[in-house]
Parts: C-alpha cells; structure tokens; sequence
C-alpha cells in the first residue's frame, strides 16, 4: 500500500512541476520513488492499513511479484519516455503524472481482493491510457486511436461491470473470499458462471486477445510510441496478472469451463497474432500483432495454473517487456532523427548506427527466441510448463507458432544488417547509449541466470 | 576445488600463454611492426617453453601430477574436468611442442617477412600452440579432442593461408574433411570408452582397464581399432593419408611445425597415452602393424619419384609415421616415442632447410630446376646434410639410435618384419640422398640469370636451423642403447607411462643387424652418389615420366586420388545432386513453401477483418461475447 501511496503522490507532484515550472525535477523524482517502490515491495514494507481497507485489498508473494515486475518495467519505460518527448513538448509533466497514475492502477489491479477493487483498479490503469493514446494533439492519427481506444473501452467496462453484478446477484457479496465460501457451501450458481465469462472477456479485451484484438493494431499505430509500448507492456503485465488472480478465483467453481476457454482463446490467440503479423509493413502495427501472439502464448501457463505458473508468466513477460521497450525506444528514436516508418525502410540500419542496430537486433533475437537472451528461457519455460503438465498437443502447437512468429523477427533482422548506406548515422547522447547498453545486458543477464531470476520472482 | 599451488599457476600458463598471443593479435595485430609482432608472438612461446622446464624439472620420479580446474561439463554422471596430466609423457610432449615451436616462430619471422598476412600468421601459429598443448596436457580424452580438433582447424586455417589460391584452399579443404572422417571414428571410440568405463580420465580408465575387459576382448578391440582410425586421420596412415602431401600448400614453417613435428605425431602420441588399452588389444596391434608397414613402405616408394621438394619430406614425413606406428603396433611404445622425438628434430630442420632455399630462390621448389646450391647457400646446405644423415640413419646421429632401437625391437617380434622395416630404411636413404643431391650437389640447372639472384637466408632464419641441427645430431644420445654402454635414459624415463616390457634381442644380434643395415645404407649413398653427381643425372621430365609406367604410377602417388575420387567423391556427388534435384527441390522445398505460401494466403486474408472502422469492431467484438457465451454455457 505504501507504494501505491508514494506513486499517486509523485503523480500529484510531477503536475505541480508542471505548474511551477520545475519539469526536469519530475523525471527523477518519479525514477526514485520507482526504486523506492522497488525496495518496499522487496522488503514487505506495505505498512498497516488493515483497518482502513476493509479487506479491499491483499499484499501477498502474489501481487508483491507481479508489482516488482510492473515497477521494474516502468522504470525503463520513464527512461524512453525521456528521449521520446523532445524537452519542449506541452504537458510533458502531465504525461509523467498520467503514467505514474496508470502504474499505481496497475499495482492495484494485480492486488485486488474485492471485485470492487478489480473494477477500480482496471480504470485507473486506462483512464489515463485514452488520454496517452490522444496526447499528440496535432496528429489526426493519434486522436483516432485515443478516441477508438476510448470507446471500446468505455464499452467492455460496462460488460466487466454487467459481470460483475451478476456475481453480486447470485452471492450477495463482492468479496472474493466470502463468495469462496459460498461456491464451496451452495455450489455454484449459473449466474456466477455467466458474471464470469464476462469478466474474462473484459479481461481479455485488455489483454488484446482474439476475439477482442481489433482495438491494438489500429491503437497501436496511431497513439504516441511510448504510449504503444507501455500498453504492449506495463498494461499486459497487470492485465495479465488479474487474470491470473481472477483465474485461481473462479477455479474453486470445478468446471471444465475456464480450461476449455483458456484453451481457445489462447491458441486462436496464438494463431491469430502469428499469422496475420507476417504481412504487417508497418513496425509498431506488427508488435501490435506480436504482442498479441505472446498473450496468447503466455496463456497456456493460465491453463495449466499451478505453482509454477506465477514465476514463468512473469519471466516471460518481464523478458518480452524489457525487449520491446528497447526495440520501440530505437524504433522511435530512427523514426524521428530520419522519418523511416515501414520494416524496408529500415535496410541498413546497421552500416552507420552500430550501437542502435546491436541493440535492435538483441532485442528482436530474444523475440524469436534465441538462446542464450531472455526470450529464449520465456519461451522455455512455458513450453516446458505444458510438457510436465503433459499438455503435448499445446506445446506443439505453440512451438510451431513460434517457428512462424520468429520469421517476423529474422525479417526484420535481415533488414537491418543489410549492406545499404541510406540511413545516415544519428548521433545518440551518452545518457541513451548507456540505457541501450543496459538494456542489452538486461536481456542477457536474464537469459544467463534464468533460475535467480525465477527465485525472485517465486 | 583443490587449493592452487604454484603447479597449478604454471601448468595453466603454458597453454595460456600462447592464446594470450592469439588474442593479442587482435589488440596489436595492425598496430605494431612486423618485427614487434614476430617478436612478442615468439615470447610467448619461449616463455611457455621456459615454464615447460620448470614442470619437467617437478615431475615425480614414478608418477604424475593432476592438475585440477573445475568441471569443465557435467550432466547426470557425464563428468569432464578441466584438468591437465603433468606426467613423463606429456612434460617431453610439451618441451618438444614450445620448443621446436620457438624456434619455428623465430624462423617465420625472416621467412614471413614482407607477406600482407605477417601477423595473422603468427596469431593462428600462436593458437596452434595451444590446442597443441591442450591435446598433450589433457588427463582426459574429451578436452584431448578439443585440443585435438583445435590442432586440426589451426591446420585447415594455415594450409589455406594464402586462400586467394583457388589450389590451397581446396588443400586445405581436403586436409579438414580427410580428417573429419578419421575424427568420426575417433568420436565413436571415445562413446564406446564412455559407456564402458563411465569416466574420461586416462588415470581412472587405466587403473579400470584390466578389471573391465578381463573376459570381452572384442570391445577393446572395436574400441582401440576407432581411437586408431582417428590417428590415421591425423597422422596420415594409409588410407587416409592423401591429405598430407597436399598440405605442403601452406608456408614452409607450418609444414615443418605442424605437418612434421607437432600435429601428425598426435595420433602416436595418443596411441602411446592410451598403451594400457592397446596391451589388451591383439588384433587391433597387428592391424597396426600392417597399416604402418604399408604406410612406411607405400609412402617411401612415391617419395622415390617426387620433384617437389616438399613433395618429398611430406612423403618422407608419411613414410616415418608409419615407421612409429610399425613400432607401436609390435608394442615397442619407448622406440617409437623416441623416434617421434628424434624425427621431430631432423624432419623439423629438413623442412626449415628446404624453406631457406625456398626463399633463396624466390619461391622454386622443382628439384629438377636447382642444383649446385651447396656453394651459394653454405650454412643451410651445413645443416641440411645434418638432418640427412640423421634421417637416413648413419652413426652417431639422432635418426641411427632411434631406427635402430624400432628395428631391435621388431627383430625380436619376427625377423620377417624386421627385413621389411630395414627395406623402408633403404628407401628412405634413396630418396633422401636423391633429393639433398639434386638440390645441393652436381652442376646447377637453371638459367644464370636466376642463379645470380640465389641468396643466403637471414640470420633469423639460420639460428633456429643450427638449434635444430645440434638436436639432430645430438639428440639420439637420449637414449644409447645399452650395446653401447649407455643407459637408455628416455626408455627408463618413461616407464612410469609405458608399462610394458620391451622386446630386447641379445647383443650380438643386434650388432650384426645393425651393421648390415649401416652398411646397406652407405652402399645406396655411394650408389646415389655415382647416379646424381658422377653421371649427373636429373629425373625425367614429366613428358618422359608419363611413358614409363611404373616410375609414373609412383609420381601419381599410387592413384590413391583418382581412386578415392572415382569411388567416393564421385558418386557421392552424384548422389547429392539427385537429391538436390529429384527431392530437395521438387518434393521438400515445394511442401515447406506451401507452409508459407498458405500462411501469406491467410494472413492477407484475415486482415481484411481489421478495416478501421469502429462500429464493426465493436460488432464483431459482441458477437466474440456472444459466441463465446454460446460455445461455452450453452452447450
């Protein structure tokens, strides 16, 4: 709670540098109450505050993994946001306080207890993202996709709210263990299941999984390139972890339904987001697909849920964030020094900019999955998770869309170290060469100590 | 771990050393001159060489002393340390390989001079050095094949050296893949190893040996017939021998170093270090025996026809391996080992020598078109006659002790194999008093022009020539034999290591061979004398050759190339191309493509689906709802 405490204080604050023209002093000041975050979480300094929240919401190794995870993230995505805005931009502070908003939703969400709390917590994390999408105000493009992004959202809001009603309706209560105890005493009524299912496809909505997808290419393209990764990235991450949490919760109804859903909607999911991305030209619209193809992925571990599920999630998705923030920070950096939009355009890119063509090939060499970078243990270690839980035919299918998923990635690759000179060299601060560096080895230190890292995220 | 003394530190420098200077290359390569670079990749060796005598002087009287880093791979009970086995063996292995590869490294620095590649050359001598040492040093067959194919890519680097040359680049080519074909037997022979023992370590499947093949002699037999058949890749046994000759295309000294001295002596050595195994085997020794009979004397017989100089010492280098392998194969390890010494000195020296004149004469190597040089080129021609004599085996030099002590020992297996042996002697003397005659005595046969340019080489190149020359000459003092009084240190030496009694025959015996074979040698030398330098006769030219069918069967090398290209390189061509024609592209290619083709179909297909507008994202996202509610509650 305390760190959810400090993050909506820094958001309040970083407005006010804004107002009193102090904007140089938020960034470090949001970047150092992340790594307080980091810290509180770490060392469980939640604070008391059971008294006040009414059981609305519960620090546990759960949502305390999945929050470290979601802060990490976001510190990489403030340093992009850094070098993505030039220093000039209106509102910059704004938009600093609008994400660091969203993240402290996004730590609610993982935590909630309270089906109130999901609710609550899935608005403040996109409030402020339909704001983000329209934030570049002169482009037409950005204002669509804020304005699509808006009501698809508002629309699949009031389906999560119709669902969750109707739990209220069948129970009487919000409380996610009080209704436990009530499937577990009076057996489990239709109106639960229906509530639901429709608080799953809310959640899937969110997560940009087939059949409610259409929102992200087109979002995806149009918003602001920062606004695209944190939505392909922060937001998965505690989308996904609601997910996760909802999952274990309705489980205590046995049914075969949840696995049979999961399993649908992972695997059109999969295919889906694999196949259409390999005629995508467009280098944020094919990560809107990408991205999609990985929740899809990471959904198998959903299905099988059991202890392990937790630790492999979060690795593949703490591997997949850190790659993309990279892959999207260079993108956008390329894009604005030399306009170069589309995947040919970027032919060459490697004769004259070493160090952003390293550093791009790093990070879509771990998308494909290639050992040792960290994409090549997330990927692992979900596709081994479906063999021990002997799910067979899941891992064949989801290694098979690997192999389709990965020639995006090697198309791209082979795009930039080909030998063409017309991308001019772009002259890169030490700040961002440094950020890129430690991206890289971000990646690789995961890739190489992949079992440390699952200890920390147990 | 175990605690880290002082052995420790120097046994992992001496092959650190070297690599240091492999690396180096790419710090200072470009930067420094050619003499600095020459210099310090030479330090490296020398000092490797340096703490090589230390390690010598720390050996146990009777035993070795393991060195254990860390485990190199472990998974289940597969085990491989990273350890090093300082013993008799290895020690001398090691001063032989930093030592005559000092003084190569020193030679290379005159004889390199002037080449664009100057510091590339000593970067793959340096590495060579140190996949050399990691294959003697190893207490374990599995870092001594790393060390083992490290050995055989440096070779494949520096036979291609000058890889412009369409010619050399398939040399090298041959060489890798002739060896590949070897190192697969040998791969095979070391799972078979594993699966019966359980471990890599020589100490550990020495100490088992006698207990795990007391009754099943077949397996030891299948395993020690692949270990060899991975030595004659590597030491260019028949069949696999084809590979050597054409390696000559690489520089002189990689030649001398690497395809005399060092890396074709790897499977003698390995057959030595794997003695325990071998004792158990007595088929596989008398198919040794066979294969280096018909080595020594195949390779002989076409060294007798050659005009390349090097042409020449790489048949006579094939001939002498097979000599040591004849040795082993009798079980005389110590007179092998000792050969394998002595010809590492004057086969070492040869080479050096024909690279001096070589350079002196501005890249001919046709003995046929030289001639006279004795007066032109007065020390290299000094110490080319040392190594002749060494080589052809006249008292007191080195090659006399060591051939003696193999044919002693093979005398007193049969006489048959010893008259056989004592035959490639002969062919050795002829071939080598051919060629030290053409090149250095009798009228000079090139045009004057050409002659006035011949020079002595620099004294760079003529210090190592002089080391090598008092080794060859001295170095069979090793081991005198005790008919003259001596103690036979090395034999003694190496006890620890080779286990096995020697063959010895009486004294009285041994004179008489000794002396018939001194005295057969001394009648072919005045024989060649009076052919080359009395009558001044100069081989055929290749016109001539081509009609006189048995000298041209041996200048074509027996055919063992056209015949292994007609009857493997051929029809496996062949056989690939209609693969690659009638199901690579026709039936693999078309389904793989269709894989793709149908992903591209759909994928342009369901993208019509994203069109943009929002009311049908949100109706085809109801009907999501819908259906998903239908699919799954309803029915």
């Amino acid at each position: 709670m305390n760190a959810i405490i400090l993050l909506a204080l820094v958001g309040v604050f970083s407005m006010f540098c804004g107002l009193f023209r102090l904007r140089t002093l938020a960034l470090p000041v949001i970047l150092l109450s992340l790594i307080a975050s980091l810290v509180i979480y770490q060392y469980n300094m939640h604070g008391d505050f059971s008294n006040l929240l009414n059981n609305m919401v519960r620090f546990d190794s759960f949502s305390d993994s999945f929050s470290i995870v979601i802060v990490f993230s976001s510190i990489f995505l403030f340093i992009m946001s850094r070098y993505y805005y030039s220093e000039k931009i209106e509102h910059l502070t704004d938009i600093y306080a609008l994400i660091t908003f969203s993240v402290a939703g996004g730590i609610l969400l993982v935590s909630f207890q309270n089906l109130v709390m999901l609710f609550l917590g899935v608005e403040i994390l996109s409030i402020p993202l339909y704001i983000l999408a329209a934030s570049n105000r002169r482009s037409l493009e950005s204002n669509e996709a804020g304005l699509k992004y808006f009501l698809t959202g508002a629309f699949f809001t009031s389906i999560m709210l119709l669902g969750i009603t109707m739990i209220y309706g069948a129970y009487g209560s919000f409380d996610t263990d009080q209704i436990t105890s009530l499937i577990q005493s009076q057996g489990a009524s239709p109106l639960f299941v229906l509530g639901a299912v429709l608080i799953l496809c809310a959640m899937f909505f969110k997560l940009s999984a087939v059949p409610f997808h259409y929102w992200a290419p087109d979002v995806y393209q149009g918003a602001p390139t920062v606004l695209t990764a944190y939505v392909s990235t922060v937001v998965k991450i505690a989308a996904m972890g609601a997910l996760l949490k909802f999952a274990m919760f309705i489980t205590h109804y046995e049914s075969n339904i949840w696995v049979n859903l999961f399993t649908f909607v992972a695997i059109i999911t999969m295919v889906y987001g694999n196949v259409v991305s390999i005629v995508q030209h467009n280098f944020k619209r094919l990560l809107a697909y990408s991205g999609i193809a990985n929740v899809g992925f990471v959904m198998i571990a959903v299905i099988i849920l059991n202890d392990n599920s937790v630790p492999y999630i979060l690795y593949n998705l703490l591997a997949y964030t850190v790659a993309a923030i990279l892959a999207f920070s260079i993108y956008s950096t390329v894009k604005t020094h030399t306009g170069v939009d589309t995947i040919d355009e970027l032919a060459g890119l490697l004769t004259n900019n070493k160090l952003l063509s390293a550093g791009f090939l790093v990070a879509l060499l771990s998308f494909a999955g290639i050992p040792p970078l960290s994409g090549f243990f997330g990927k692992y270690f979900i596709i081994a998770h479906a063999v021990v839980a002997e799910y067979f035919w899941l891992a064949i299918i989801a290694v098979i869309l690997s192999v389709l998923g990965a020639y995006n990635y090697l198309r791209i690759s082979a795009a930039i170290v080909k030998s063409n000179d017309s991308i001019p060299a772009i002259q890169l601060s030490m700040p961002y060469k440094l950020y890129i560096i430690g991206s890289i080895i971000v990646i690789l230190a995961l890739g190489i100590f992949p079992d440390q890292v699952l200890d920390i995220l147990r | 771990m175990a605690s880290f003394d002082t052995t420790h530190i120097i046994s992992l420098l001496v092959p650190l050393l070297p690599l240091a200077g492999f690396f180096g290359y790419f710090l200072y390569g470009d930067k420094l001159s050619e003499s600095k670079v020459g210099t310090l990749a030479s330090g490296w060796v020398i000092l490797s060489f340096l703490l090589s005598l230390v390690l010598f002087g720390q050996i146990p009287v009777d035993g070795a002393i393991q060195v254990n880093y860390f485990n190199w791979m472990q998974a289940g009970s597969f085990t491989v340390p990273f350890a090093f086995q300082i013993d008799q063996l290895s020690v001398i292995m090691m001063m032989l390989v930093t030592g005559v590869g000092s003084l190569i490294h020193i030679y290379s620095i005159g004889y390199m001079h002037g080449d664009n590649g100057f510091s590339r050359f000593f970067a793959y001598l340096n590495l060579f050095i140190f996949f050399m040492l990691l294959l003697v040093m190893a207490n374990n067959y599995v870092l001594m094949f790393a060390g083992w194919e490290g050995v055989g890519l440096c070779s494949y680097l520096l036979i291609g050296f000058w890889y412009k040359n369409p010619e050399y680049s398939a040399a090298a080519n041959k060489a890798f893949i002739v060896n590949r074909i070897g190192d697969l037997f040998m791969l095979y022979g070391l799972y078979m190893i594993f699966k019966h023992f359980g471990t890599f370590v020589y100490s550990d499947i020495n100490g088992m040996a006698q207990s795990v093949f007391n009754a099943d002699t077949a397996i030891i037999g299948i395993i020690t017939l692949l270990l060899f058949a991975g030595a004659t890749g590597k030491s260019a046994q028949i069949p696999l021998h084809t590979w050597l000759p054409d390696a000559m295309a690489g520089p002189t000294p990689v030649s001398a170093l690497i395809h005399a001295a060092t890396m074709v002596t790897a499977g003698i050595y390995l057959i030595i270090r794997s003695n325990v195994l071998f004792a158990l085997a007595p088929l596989t020794n008398e198919i040794i025996v066979i294969i280096g009979l018909a080595t020594t004397l195949v390779a002989g017989m076409i060294a007798l026809k050659q005009n390349d100089i090097k042409k020449v010492l790489a048949y006579s280098t094939v001939s002498q391996l097979g000599l040591m392998f004849f040795a082993l194969g009798v079980g005389a390890y110590a007179a092998a080992f000792f050969h394998l010494l002595t010809h590492a000195f004057f086969k070492a020296l040869l080479f050096l020598g024909a690279g001096s004149v070589i350079h002196g004469m501005h890249g001919e190597q046709d003995i046929r078109k030289m001639g006279g040089l004795s007066g032109k080129m007065k020390y290299t021609h000094i110490t080319f006659l040392i190594a002749v004599i060494a080589i052809i085996a006249l008292p007191p030099l080195s090659g006399f002790f060591s051939k003696d002590y193999i044919l002693a020992s093979v005398f007193g297996k049969s006489p048959v194999l010893w008259f056989f042996g004592a035959l490639s002697g002969l062919l050795t003397a002829f071939y080598m008093m051919r060629l030290y005659l053409l090149v250095f005595k009798g009228k000079s046969r090139m045009p004057e022009a050409d002659a006035a340019k011949i020079h002595e080489s620099p004294s760079v190149m003529l210090m190592p020539l002089y080391v090598l020359a008092g080794l060859s000459a001295l170095g069979g003092f090793m081991n005198i034999p005790s008919i003259f009084g001596g103690s036979q240190w090395l034999e003694n030496f190496l006890k620890p290591v080779v286990s096995l009694s020697e063959l010895h025959i009486d004294h009285g015996t041994e004179w008489i061979l000794m002396g018939i074979s001194t005295v057969l040698v001394l009648g072919i030398v005045f024989w060649t004398y009076n052919m080359y330098v009395k009558k001044n006769d100069v081989p055929e030219s290749d016109a001539v050759l081509a009609t006189m069918p048995f000298a041209n069967f041996l200048n074509r090398k027996f055919y063992f190339d056209e015949f292994y290209d007609a009857v493997f390189s051929q029809p496996l061509l062949k056989f690939s191309t209609f693969i690659q024609k009638w199901i690579e592209t026709s039936i693999v290619d078309k389904v793989t493509d269709s894989f793709g083709m149908l992903s591209f179909f759909l994928s342009g297909q369901v993208r019509k689906l994203q069109n943009g507008h929002i009311s049908f994202y949100l109706f085809a996202m109801v009907l999501g709802i819908l259906g998903i509610l239908t699919i799954f509650i309803l029915l």
